[in-house]
């Protein structure tokens, strides 16, 4: 059972998935972003930031240029011949005969990747992860209040069947998600019901929320809050039904084979490919054959080991993006020792977080900073880096008394990175003169009732905004409070109180700036690093960028549209 | 011997363990004439097989033929090329082999597997002659030739059936030799004299020679011409066949013609212990030396060259000390037991009728044994009589009708009867490995009796001892494992395990169909001795007629599941009333009267 | 005749064993999970849950599911696959297709392959040829079938030659036909796997029979060689071959999940392991009612053929 979860779950995928029970790997991020509580979810969710009702001017981006550039892009050259149109692109992702179709839910990555080919959302995020319209069918969303929200779509998107995308499909669209008999996302009639929506006109709707949220702003912008035409089903087996407003239109099928989407003609931004096939794999292992060996042109999210065939390839290249799961050693701000905040401070000065990079990631990540939200913009990146300091940490030991501290440390076995994070702290340890005893469970055992209840244990997350993050793991509400944040005394709940009902940007930044430094300085993580997103493709796909991003293949080049080969 | 009717001639061949180069036999000379039989006699592990194999060129797995020609129709067989050799086997030399149940092939019809000899060696004309052939050799071995018959597959076939087939395609492609080897054994004794004669006709219609390989001296004496008799892989004698049996020269041959049973006397059967040197292990020179009575330093010393001891003719014969053995046929004290009343009988059978699976295949039979009897179980193989004596034994459990021992009626499983009744009556199988376990000293499955009936240990030792040495194994034998003992060593063993529980019945099923000759008269020596001595009621259950009169004082004629004649061993063999058993005496091969002149 | 008897008495032992086997399979597969859960996750509404149960009829008792299942069965409509709603037969009659082709392509090299093999091996015994190729039977049966197919993949799709397809391709609705080269390496996997355990069977059988009385009597009759061993010889040897090789069949048709996962054939093995652990019952048990129906046809197919080279079993049905 173990074996076959790691074929299927690569480690980039959210924890929740493997305590249900390998079951979803993540429905559409409104989920996550509307509340956080449920954690079926969640393959990659989403960075709030940006303005609150920023409006860009509908329309696109050439691929390979995007509007802005964010820091860690690298552009892909256009040849001098342009960009050349046509062709079939054949693109290789882990999936089964579990495979389904659904415009808003998945289960798998391969269910991702057609999602996104099929379907657009309301909003999207830019490169700074910033609300943006550019990949997206609102032409401009309005925060009236934290509560109230006006969503205008842009003129004239056409549905693959000729149908124009108006304020119906719109509120078909949010109550599909609400539908208690398809189970979408049902965390989120905390904030919508029926009643929500107004109508203004053809393409704009009112949505009045039961509570105040921002986080709803930010749900609309990811990748599964999408628009289906009014009476849209998940596929039974007609890919006439699947309705969307994407590049590329489904002509057939199969679950656990492959899907054919075709170039939509009357798409209403720029595409280049004329077909699609989204190849299921079995496992990552013949995915890479396939690359290696010229049967696919893309293949998506390549296990580490792998990485170095490809790059060692003249014909084959790696597309490595920076992403924001992160992996954290969990110490519980409740109980001794960790309840003495200098035991917490030394453990994390004690971590070599270059080493754990190349240890556990075999390079592809980055260090972190023992805070998460990466890629939010209200990340504080001018909080200094922290670095290994064994002397500071034995002197705050010796302060807390804990200079001869013992402590067990336990670690899944089901779950690719912590056994090794694990140990390799245990090891650093000991340069401080700590006797830390890395334990490795079965993951059924370490997932079961003691899990939140260890005083010092592991854990892996991925990306949110910092504001869902904080509702699923560190308010004393949330579903999985691993490190039992924040301590007594602190003003760190009415922080997150105020931040979420605050629909200005500066301002709530600030806020969630504070209850960062908070967690900086004195929280239960250990954050040691963040993971890469890796897919290899062959050298003649062009038009994915590698910037820091929340999807593979940079954000399956949004639905294939960026996408063009050199052939 | 003119040269012209020579069909075969072996000159000094010599075949040997390819590993080591130790000879198996060696200096193998003879000649057969065209249309005669030259039986070549031997025990098991002689080389006669070996020899028989040879003439076709062929030698088994791990033998090579390291000397000598055989020389058929002027050529060399030995000296062919494969193609040559393939070309010749079945035309020019052909092959009986011994168990026809495994040599036909199970998957190809009869008519097939003759039909393809031909084939093989362009036979005829064409296919029709071919066929034409098969019909024509399946009426010389007197089968019938219809098509539905060649179309039958060898298990369709009963055994003598099968044996006629494989002559069928010995003879097709009408060679000039034949090799039989022992084609008759485990054929019933009606069955064995039909093909016997057919072999004797077609050799003399068709003028083939045929060297017949055989242990069964009887049988010699009523098919061959001439006898070569084989020890340890040489040929010590080689005459015509009745100056071997009147004047055997070899004293191997003395002993052999001395332990043949014979059905019209009851003479004692002479044994000889002791078992001829394998390959690798033969002296230098007489190889039957150690064995022998009249063995001198001489004979250990040299091999003694072949001389012919027949100034008129030719017997030639390997012995410093031809004719010198004393004369071996001594008359049998026979017990005088012939008492059938009821109050000296130690076992009584009374309307024994017992089944398999619900078919009846013994029926009603009512006989006893009285202490100091033996009473001989004769019949054909499928007569019932190993059904009947495992009934008495309690191992067939399917009967009904009375056993009873000493006036105790006995229950139909052994399981069921008392250990003293158990003990008191002991069967021996015809395959004593089966009876001993392979994996413990034969001291222990001997005291094994004793040990289930909770004798003392040290008791057990003592009375295993002197079994042992009872039945003339040193009591060092003890610590043998079944594997390292001969055949008779074997089943002297089984007989000690019977005999160690002092039982009243002794019931021997083929004791000795498994042995060779001398072993099998000093095994029948031994149980005549035990018998008396101990004063056993036995019942000898045998196919082998001539062995009757050398062991039991009576008979009882079993067919069909029924006995239809009972009566004293001496007339009963000698007059019989019953036509089944007046066809049992004719059909059984038996040693003519050579010296007194008689036919044969 | 006594055969068309025989062969209508082992069918429907046959059809008996498989309905027991359905009944197995129908229990086992209810206690993988509860699939609405799975489905749903841990945040669903108990609403939902029971309406979705009503849905799948899971509501019912489990002898209405066992009947309705069993004739849906028969009846050409095995369900719907709860975990995206393909009916089961749309989703696998591909897999179907491309599983039994497999199987018999494989059967086809590996089965003659094996036979060749272990009859030459057989001739050869204890010669350089059947030491050498002894070992290698040994060697590769002791291999994992992932090895040999890694090694064959490295070799010959990706690292050293680019010569064959790394992963087979065939399109959903095409036959497999249309991608023979990408059945190379699976097929050349799949022979490596079974040929070693059928060449070995075959070789032990074939020296047993090369020592009988019979082969030596044909040799004696002067039979030239080759009739000595296809006439005489393999025919007998044929018969205990043929039940291991009705096993690797059956193997062949579903058993072969690691090859299937590791050059992406669209199999049934691998849609097996697949629904296992989402509880998707319908495709569970259609693959192991497909598997069982296999198996049972291959050994109805073997025991016809041993009868048929066996005169001895064939005549005792007249």
């Amino acid at each position: 059972m173990t074996d076959q979860r790691k074929l299927w779950v690569p480690p980039t995928l959210g924890r929740r998935q493997l305590i249900v029970g390998a079951g979803a790997v993540g429905a559409a991020g409104l989920l996550a972003a509307c509340g956080g509580d449920d954690d079926t979810a969640s393959v990659n969710t989403t960075a709030p930031s940006g303005t609150t009702a920023a409006t860009e001017p509908p329309g696109t981006t050439a691929p390979g240029a995007p509007a802005t550039t964010a820091p860690g892009v690298t552009e892909t050259t256009v040849p001098a011949g342009g960009i050349k149109s046509g062709g079939t692109l054949r693109v290789g992702v882990v999936g089964s005969t579990n495979d389904l179709m659904d415009a808003q839910y998945i289960v798998a990555r391969a269910d991702q990747a057609r999602l996104i080919t099929g379907w657009e959302p309301i909003s999207n995020y830019d490169d700074n992860f910033n609300i943006a319209y550019n990949n997206s069918l609102a032409e401009e969303i309005e925060a009236v209040a934290p509560d109230q929200y006006v969503v205008r779509l842009k003129q004239g998107v056409e549905f693959h069947n000729g149908k124009t995308v108006g304020a119906d499909d719109l509120i078909y669209s949010f109550n599909r998600l609400i539908d208690p008999e398809l189970g979408i996302a049902p965390n989120l009639t905390q904030f919508i019901d029926a009643n929500s929506f107004t109508k203004l006109d053809d393409r704009t709707v009112q949505i009045d929320l039961l509570k105040p949220s921002v986080a709803f702003l930010y749900g609309m912008a990811d990748y599964g809050a999408t628009i289906v035409p009014v009476d849209y089903a998940r596929f039974a087996g007609d890919p006439a039904t699947q309705i969307g407003t994407g590049a590329f239109k489904l002509k057939s099928f199969t679950p656990g084979s492959e899907s054919v989407h075709t170039r939509f003609e009357n798409y209403w931004g720029e595409s280049y490919l004329d077909e699609v096939q989204i190849i299921d794999f079995a496992d990552q292992s013949a995915l890479v054959n396939a690359l290696s060996s010229g049967d696919i042109d893309v293949a998506i999210d390549v296990p580490y080991a792998q990485a170095g065939s490809i790059e060692s390839s003249g014909e084959l290249t790696l597309l490595e993006s920076q992403a924001g799961n992160w992996q954290t050693i969990t110490m519980r701000v409740d109980m001794a020792p960790f309840d003495d905040v200098r035991v917490r401070q030394a453990m994390r000065l004690i971590s070599n977080r270059e080493e754990m990079v190349q240890r556990v990631l075999s390079g592809h990540g980055r260090v972190g900073n023992d805070m998460y939200g990466v890629l939010d913009g209200s990340y504080p990146k001018d909080f200094p880096q922290r670095e290994q300091d064994i002397e500071a940490a034995k002197a705050l030991l010796k302060d807390a008394g804990q200079e001869n501290l013992e402590i067990e440390l336990f670690a899944p076995d089901d779950t690719a990175g912590l056994p090794e994070y694990a140990t390799a702290f245990a090891e650093q340890a000991k340069a401080a003169g700590i006797n830390v005893t890395a334990t490795v469970l079965d993951g059924g055992t370490y997932w079961g009732d003691q899990y939140t209840q260890r005083v010092f244990a592991t854990s892996y997350w991925s990306t949110r905004p910092y504001l869902n993050q904080v509702g699923a793991g560190s308010l004393p509400t949330a579903t999985y409070p691993e490190t039992h944040w924040p301590p007594a005394g602190s003003n760190f709940v009415e922080l997150y109180d105020q931040a979420i009902a605050e629909v200005d940007t500066d301002k709530r930044n600030e806020l969630i700036r504070e209850m960062q430094r908070q967690e900086y300085e004195e929280g239960g993580n250990i954050i040691s690093y963040f993971q890469n997103l890796i897919d290899g493709h062959a050298t003649y796909v062009k038009g994915a960028v590698a910037r820091p991003n929340l999807i593979n293949f940079d954000h399956f080049g949004r639905g294939w549209k960026n996408i063009w080969l050199d052939l | 011997m003119s040269e012209q009717t020579v069909a075969l001639t072996i000159k000094d061949l010599r075949l040997d363990v390819a590993q080591t180069g130790h000879d198996i036999v060696d200096e193998i000379t003879l000649n057969i004439e065209r249309g005669k039989v030259l039986g070549l006699v031997g025990e098991s592990g002689s080389g006669k097989t070996t020899v028989g194999l040879a003439v076709l060129g062929h030698a088994r797995k791990g033998v090579a033929i390291s000397a000598g020609s055989i020389t058929i129709e002027g050529s060399n067989v030995l000296a062919l090329d494969r193609k040559r050799l393939r070309q010749a086997r079945g035309r020019l030399v052909s092959y009986v082999p011994q168990d026809p149940g495994t040599a036909l092939n199970p998957a190809l019809r009869i008519g097939g597997q003759v039909l393809e000899v031909l084939e093989t060696h362009g036979f005829g004309a064409d296919a029709a002659e071919r066929q034409a052939r098969v019909t024509e050799v399946f009426e010389e071995v007197k089968l019938p030739s219809a098509a539905s018959f060649l179309r039958r597959y060898p298990h369709q076939l009963s055994g003598g059936q099968q044996q006629r087939v494989g002559l069928a395609m010995a003879f097709a492609a009408r060679p000039a030799v034949i090799v039989l080897d022992e084609p008759t054994t485990g054929l019933d004794v009606t069955t064995q004299a039909h093909v016997l004669e057919t072999i004797r006709n077609l050799a003399q219609q068709h003028g083939v020679a045929a060297l017949y390989v055989t242990h069964d001296l009887a049988v010699v004496a009523t098919l061959a011409d001439e006898v070569a008799v084989m020890y340890a892989g040489r040929i010590v004698e080689l005459a015509a066949t009745a100056d071997v049996f009147a004047k055997p020269a070899h004293p191997y041959t003395r002993y052999l013609v001395a332990a043949a049973p014979e059905m019209g006397s009851d003479r004692q059967l002479v044994g000889l212990g002791g078992r001829a040197p394998s390959p690798g292990q033969r002296p230098k020179g007489c190889a039957f030396a150690v064995r022998c009575e009249l063995a001198t330093d001489e004979c250990r010393a040299e091999f003694p060259a072949v001389t012919n001891v027949n100034p008129n003719g030719s017997h030639e014969v390997r012995c410093f000390h031809a004719f010198g053995v004393p004369e071996r046929t001594v008359p049998r004290a026979t017990a005088s037991i012939t008492s059938s009343g009821t109050d000296d009988a130690a076992l009584a059978l009374r309307n024994v009728t017992a089944s398999y699976t619900g078919v009846a295949v013994v029926h009603d039979v009512s006989f006893d044994i009285a202490r100091g009897e033996c009473v001989a179980l004769v019949g054909e193989s499928g007569s019932g009589k190993s059904t009947l004596s495992r009934s008495i034994g309690g191992l067939h459990r399917e009967w009904q009708g009375e056993i009873s021992l000493d006036g105790e009626s006995l229950a139909r499983s052994s399981r069921d009867r008392p250990v003293q009744q158990r003990l008191a009556i002991q069967y021996v199988f015809q395959n004593p490995y089966s009876s001993l376990h392979p994996r413990r000293p034969i001291a222990e499955s001997i005291g094994r009796p004793l040990a289930i009936a909770g004798v003392d240990k040290r008791e057990i030792r003592r009375e295993v001892d002197r079994m042992l040495e009872r039945v003339s194994l040193s009591a060092s034998y003890g610590s043998h494992f079944p594997d390292q003992l001969s055949g008779g060593e074997r089943q002297r063993v089984a007989i000690a395990r019977a005999l160690v529980s002092k039982p009243k019945v002794l019931i021997c099923d083929e004791v000795t169909s498994a042995l060779d000759v001398l072993v099998q008269a000093a095994t029948i020596e031994l149980l005549v001795d035990l018998q008396n001595e101990l004063g056993l009621a036995m019942l000898f259950v045998t196919h082998n007629l001539p062995l009757v009169r050398s062991i039991a004082q009576r008979v009882a004629v079993m067919s069909d599941g029924a006995i239809v004649e009972l009566g004293t061993a001496e007339d009963t063999l000698s007059n019989p009333q019953q036509d089944y058993t007046q066809r049992l005496l004719i059909d059984t091969p038996r040693i003519p009267d050579f010296e007194s002149g008689q036919p044969a | 005749m006594g055969i068309f008897k025989l062969i209508i008495r082992r069918l429907l032992l046959g059809v008996a064993t498989l309905f027991v086997v359905s009944i197995a399979v129908f229990l086992l597969t209810n206690v993988l999970g509860d699939p609405v859960k799975r489905m749903l996750g841990r945040g669903a509404l108990p609403d939902v849950v029971t309406a979705r149960r009503a849905e799948l009829n899971l509501d019912e008792p489990i002898v209405n599911r066992y009947f309705t299942w069993l004739k849906g069965l028969l009846t050409g409509e095995p369900g719907v696959s709860y975990t995206n709603g393909t009916p089961v037969w749309e989703l696998l009659s591909d897999r179907v297709k491309n599983s039994l082709f497999l199987m018999a392509l494989s059967s086809a090299i590996s089965i003659p392959l094996s036979l060749f093999i272990g009859g030459y091996t057989a001739l050869r015994r204890d010669g350089w040829a059947d030491r050498v190729m002894s070992n290698q039977l040994l060697v590769l049966a002791a291999m994992p079938e992932f090895v040999v197919g890694a090694f064959l993949t490295v070799i010959f799709a990706t690292n050293i030659w680019h010569i064959v397809p790394a992963v087979s391709r065939i399109r959903p609705g095409e036959s497999p036909w249309s991608d023979l080269d990408g059945m190379i390496l699976p097929v050349a996997t799949l022979v490596l796997a079974v040929t070693p355990h059928v060449g070995r069977t075959m070789r032990a059988a074939m020296i047993e029979v090369l020592e009988s009385d019979y082969v030596e009597m044909a040799r004696l009759k002067g039979l030239p060689e080759r009739s000595v061993l296809w006439r005489h010889a393999f025919p007998n040897a044929l018969g205990p071959t043929l039940q291991v090789i009705a096993l690797n069949i059956a193997y062949l048709a579903g058993g072969v999940v690691i090859v299937e996962s590791l050059f992406n054939f669209r199999g049934l093995g691998i849609a097996l392991r697949d629904a296992i652990p989402e509880a998707n019952a319908p495709v569970v048990q259609f693959i192991a009612m497909f598997i069982a129906t296999i198996y049972v046809i291959s050994n109805l197919m073997a025991d016809l053929f041993t009868i048929i080279v066996t005169p001895r079993l064939r005549t005792r049905l007249q």
